[in-house]
């Protein structure tokens, strides 16, 4: 027992002279709300439809990393914010953050709350707010397309079913449209552009869904993806869009082997060398795109491809 | 062995067929007198003997499964050979094939093998019959198996023995050196015997072979000497995943990549649970990863307001910031001069670097945040903010860009200095000091050489650094398209795209810009032109081939390409034809059977080398799909290098099942008595035969993607005259000498036996 105080005793100065574990001043918490709002304010007027969104110091979502740091300044400098002189600036931020994550609807509220609290932001965050409500409508799914048009399979009424799901999709796009119009020279065409293309990819996936369920499904399917290749090839997801075609093109190689054994007399070596030379002309397409990941995607998609090609004998496919 | 019989005679044919050819040439060519072909050959009803019917019965006994009929009937033309034998006739030659029908019958792959290997020893086996024995024998687990060890064991040998005589060999005239050279190379070999994998390719390709024996025959007396080695190799190969993907975890730990370092190590874990590297490598990348995570939550929270606190003084401002054409700059301003070194003051120069950039002064911003970027994060809380873009490659292009050709330049000017060490020391997954220990006498013997690198810069390549550069170009372009650099980046991307021939490209980045040069992009798009029509003509898919040409005087109007776009469009409609499966004229001299009456039947004096009845052109015969065929004949008073005269004529559906029979039959046996004469598959061809056979062909498949352009071309066509053959010995003699350390020297080399075709899925 002695000799365990004296070893305390003895090891308290070098316990005491020992340094705390460095903490590196980069990771240090959020100061202000100039320091947020100045950050957020230099990625708003970002084209977010062609460039990837921005991401801060920590690899995070600029735009979220700023809406968790404005909600913990508003909690820890509660005291200090008492006053309300930056009420309306932390609910505007917070709205322009909002907007970028797609949470259209918290946008439009926290661009309400600006207008009450700050006379100066009052005119742009109603005007802000009128845009979220807008882009709120046209990107409110409504029920599970794919899910409806299944029991309307079912149900025998297919054809209906995909004529009004169309129908919804092509007023979405043309809400959009009207809303792009009156939001030009401004970041929010680059928010409504990103809607539309959402809206289009949405009614890909709804065609590729259904492919098997339609008369030439196959058909529909691969020009819905085509159509959103081509209308967004500037978009930031170009690389994505040009990938989904090519794994519908993949997944139709596939079925159809599966289908057709080349083995058998049904095997067409003529129809499986268009699936193949489709969906490997276009992974090759993205595969040669510098310096983006889908590159790498692309370039073992199309690797694990030719290896599914391989299980076909030479002599029903000649690569 | 087998095979030189045969190889005699196509050589013997080769010549004949060189012997007619240049005849054929010196004669001007003139109209072929009479048909090309010979209308529907007729042949006498051949009468079925008794070793035609005995052979019938074989085949029919074997296909129903009746032993006893079986060897009844195996007897019965054991018979038949023997009494022809005996009366000095030639036999019937059915007796090995008989044979090997009967083996076929046998139940088992192993059981077919042993009797296989049986008939091997006959005499009377014809060639090509033989050959394909001789490979039938070969397919086994167990002899695939034995072949990959061997292979990896003369690999292993081969390697070591090769470590020492090539020192040895090179040091015949600078003896004093020779104990240099070998331990340098023993060194060297130590490293590779460290690196290499536990279970080495060709013994992975052995384990294969031996589980898919045990699977097929788990009752074989083998299995029980079999699985003692697959458990080892399984431990080996376990080894060596393991040491993959602690490879791969290393690298990223060295990266300070603490994600992937985890997924690997984890991976190595599966693998080999329990292992204590991996589990090291784990801890470390985990305790990384929370470390990592830690701070990041940290950089979310928000820190105590300090007491002396204003948000009143920020509000200016922030309102600035977040309206439209708010006054940033001269709010940030008057920040900043209340208070140049207050609290606010980085997040006025932040703002400032922001008005700065919006307004069109992309330079200044760009230094005013790199300066930011330089304060102390501990003192300046924008600093790291400044610091997340000036960093960022993408939005800092236009530095991303100077830093890649920075790079790039002193790649070249390191080419130049050190060689192939310009990209730093060989991996060899060892310590870097090390390694450049290890590549110092490389190091200085390529310093040596630098004045021969000098004068080849000139033609140097691209470094794969450019990659970089051109990479943050597009970056810069894209985001900036009239940024203050975009001119000096633009002719760059131009120079850069030009260079490597894409010249589509490089006129697609000169129009864009707003000032372009009219001249330089006429002759851009001249260029463009042609390397369209280049792609268009190279590209196999008929549709797509005239979908590219019609393109062209679409995008290239006014350039030569669109005439010879045009002319190769009207090409593709005269002569598109749903087949082009061709038999050159090589093809058909030496396989006379193809081009005769019961193959082709063309007209004898179109192959008999006297161009004055008319003579077939090289290009030699085409079916076009349906029953229409196309014959070349040396045109008229032209030579065979001119174009040929073509002709169509219709066959009927019996001649061309016959034909293509023939060709098939012909091209098989070819493949089996001649190694060089692979047989080549092609699916669109073989359709297309497959429906002539059945009298289908007039139901024609007008699809681009049904089309075959297969061409059967002669050995001589193919391999010229005389062909390179490949040395059967298992080492080769090099003959060395260097300007590096001026050696000059002879020595044996163990020659690496060749991966097989399916190596790639042991990879």
């Amino acid at each position: 027992m002695i000799r365990s105080r004296a070893l305390l005793v003895l090891s308290a100065p070098w316990l005491a002279c020992a340094s705390a574990p460095e903490i590196n001043p980069t990771y240090a918490p959020t100061e202000n709300v100039l320091e947020v709002v100045a950050v957020l304010r230099r990625h708003v007027p970002d084209d977010t439809y062609r460039f990837d969104p921005a991401r801060d110091f920590t690899g995070r979502n600029v735009y979220r990393s700023s809406l968790l740091r404005l909600e913990n300044l508003e909690t820890r400098q509660a005291d200090a914010l008492r006053a309300g002189h930056l009420d309306g600036v932390i609910a505007f931020a917070k709205g322009r953050a909002l907007e970028r994550l797609r949470a259209f609807d918290l946008a439009a509220d926290a661009y309400r709350i600006a207008a009450e609290r700050d006379p100066e932001l009052r005119a742009e965050a109603l005007q802000s707010a009128d845009v979220c409500v807008a882009l709120q409508a046209s990107s409110d799914g409504g029920p599970e397309l794919t899910e409806l048009a299944t029991r309307a399979a079912a149900e025998g009424r297919l054809d209906a079913e995909i004529a009004s799901a169309v129908r919804r999709f092509d007023e979405s796009a043309g809400a959009l449209e009207t809303v792009a119009e009156s939001v030009q020279q401004t970041h929010y065409a680059f928010v409504v552009q990103e809607e539309i293309e959402r809206i289009d990819v949405a009614r890909a996936d709804y065609f590729a869904a259904l492919r098997r369920l339609i008369p030439d499904g196959d058909v529909r399917a691969a020009a819905e993806r085509q159509r959103v290749a081509m209308h967004h090839h500037d978009s930031k997801n170009s690389s994505r869009h040009l990938l989904s075609l090519a794994e519908l093109y993949a997944d139709l190689a596939e079925e159809y082997v599966d289908a057709n054994p080349p083995e058998s007399l049904r095997f067409d070596p003529a129809r499986f060398q268009e699936l193949i030379d489709t969906a490997a002309r276009v992974y090759e397409m993205v595969a040669t795109r510098d310096g983006t990941p889908e590159k790498l995607e692309a370039s073992r998609r199309l690797e694990a491809f030719l290896a599914f090609a391989l299980r076909v004998d030479r002599d029903r496919f000649t690569p | 062995m087998t095979a030189s019989r045969p190889s005699r005679a196509r050589a013997a044919l080769a010549l004949l067929a060189l012997g007619l050819s240049a005849q054929a040439c010196r004669t001007p060519a003139a109209t072929p007198l009479g048909p090309p072909l010979e209308r529907d050959p007729r042949f006498a009803a051949r009468v079925p003997d008794v070793a035609d019917q005995t052979a019938a019965e074989l085949a029919a006994a074997a296909l129903a499964g009746s032993p006893s009929q079986t060897a009844n009937a195996l007897r019965r033309m054991q018979a038949i050979d023997t009494v022809l034998a005996a009366s000095e006739e030639p036999t019937t030659g059915l007796v090995p094939v008989s044979h090997d029908l009967v083996n076929s019958t046998l139940g088992g792959a192993r059981a077919y093998r042993s009797a296989t290997l049986e008939l091997l020893e006959r005499d009377d086996i014809e060639p090509a019959l033989y050959e394909r024995l001789a490979q039938a024998s070969l397919d086994d687990p167990l002899v695939l198996a034995d072949q990959r060890i061997r292979d990896a064991w003369i690999i292993d040998f081969g390697r070591a023995f090769n470590t020492l005589a090539d020192p040895i060999g090179r040091s015949v005239l600078t003896l004093t050196l020779a104990p240099y050279r070998i331990g340098r190379a023993l060194i060297e070999y130590a490293v590779a015997l460290r690196q290499q994998d536990a279970l080495p390719l060709q013994r992975r390709q052995a384990l294969a072979h031996w589980k898919e024996f045990i699977e097929r025959n788990p009752d074989a007396p083998e299995v029980a000497e079999l699985r003692p080695k697959v458990e080892a190799a399984e431990a080996r190969l376990r080894e060596t995943q393991r040491d993959q993907a602690l490879r791969v975890a290393d690298k990223a730990l060295g990266k300070e990549d603490v994600r992937t370092a985890l997924v690997f190590a984890d991976r190595a874990l599966r693998i080999v649970p329990e292992d204590p590297g991996a589990l090291e490598r784990r801890d470390e990348a985990a305790a990384g990863l929370l470390a990592l995570r830690a701070e990041q939550r940290r950089s979310l929270e928000a820190a105590p307001a300090p007491e002396d606190a204003d948000p009143a003084a920020a509000r200016p401002l922030a309102l600035a910031l977040l309206l439209p054409g708010g006054p940033v700059e001269s709010e940030a301003g008057a920040l900043l001069e209340r208070d140049p070194d207050g609290p606010l003051a980085d997040e006025a120069r932040y703002s400032l670097s922001i008005a700065h950039g919006e307004a069109g002064q992309e330079t200044q911003m760009w230094d005013e945040l790199e300066e930011l970027a330089d304060e102390s994060p501990s003192q300046w809380n924008m600093a790291r903010h400044a610091s997340a873009l000036t960093l960022d490659p993408r939005r800092n292009a236009w530095s991303a860009f100077r830093a890649a050709r920075r790079h790039d330049r002193s790649n070249r000017a390191l080419w130049v200095l050190v060689g192939p060490f310009y990209a730093g020391a060989r991996d060899r997954q060892l310590p870097q000091p090390l390694e450049w220990a290890l590549d110092a006498p490389s190091l200085a013997e390529s310093v040596m050489s630098t004045p021969v690198r000098l004068l080849q810069l000139p033609w140097l390549p691209a470094l794969p650094s450019v990659q970089a550069v051109a990479a943050s170009a597009r970056d810069y372009l894209a985001r900036y398209p009239d940024g203050e650099h975009a001119a000096e980046v633009r002719d760059w991307l131009v120079d850069y795209e030009g260079d490597r021939g894409n010249w589509i490209g490089a006129m697609t980045i000169a129009e864009t810009a707003p000032d372009a040069d009219l001249a330089e992009i006429d002759r851009l798009r001249r260029l463009a032109g042609k390397q369209a029509y280049d792609a268009a003509i190279h590209e196999k898919n008929r549709s797509l081939r005239v979908g590219m040409l019609r393109l062209i005087p679409e995008r290239f109007p006014g350039t030569p390409a669109v005439e010879a776009a045009d002319a190769q469009l009207r090409n593709e409609v005269e002569f598109a034809s749903a087949q082009s499966i061709r038999l050159s004229r090589g093809f058909l001299l030496e396989n006379p059977r193809v081009a005769g009456p019961r193959g082709l039947a063309l007209a004898p004096g179109l192959l008999d080398g006297d161009a004055s009845n008319g003579e077939l052109h090289p290009d030699g015969v085409s079916l076009l799909g349906a029953r229409q065929i196309e014959i070349c004949t040396i045109a008229p008073g032209e030579d065979e290098k001119g174009p040929p005269h073509r002709a169509q004529e219709t066959i009927s559906a019996e001649q061309l099942a016959r034909l293509v029979s023939e060709v098939e039959e012909t091209d098989l046996r070819n493949s089996l008595l001649d190694s060089d004469d692979k047989f080549a598959p092609n699916a669109q061809r073989d359709v297309f035969f497959e429906r002539a056979r059945l009298g289908l062909a007039d139901d024609v498949d007008t699809r681009a993607t049904a089309t075959s352009e297969y061409a059967y071309l002669g050995m001589r066509e193919r391999y010229g005259l005389v062909r390179a053959r490949e040395s059967i010995l298992p080492f080769e003699l090099v003959l060395s000498g260097s300007l590096k350390d001026f050696s000059l020297g002879a020595f044996p080399r163990i020659k690496e036996p060749r991966q097989t075709p399916d190596a790639i899925l042991y990879k």
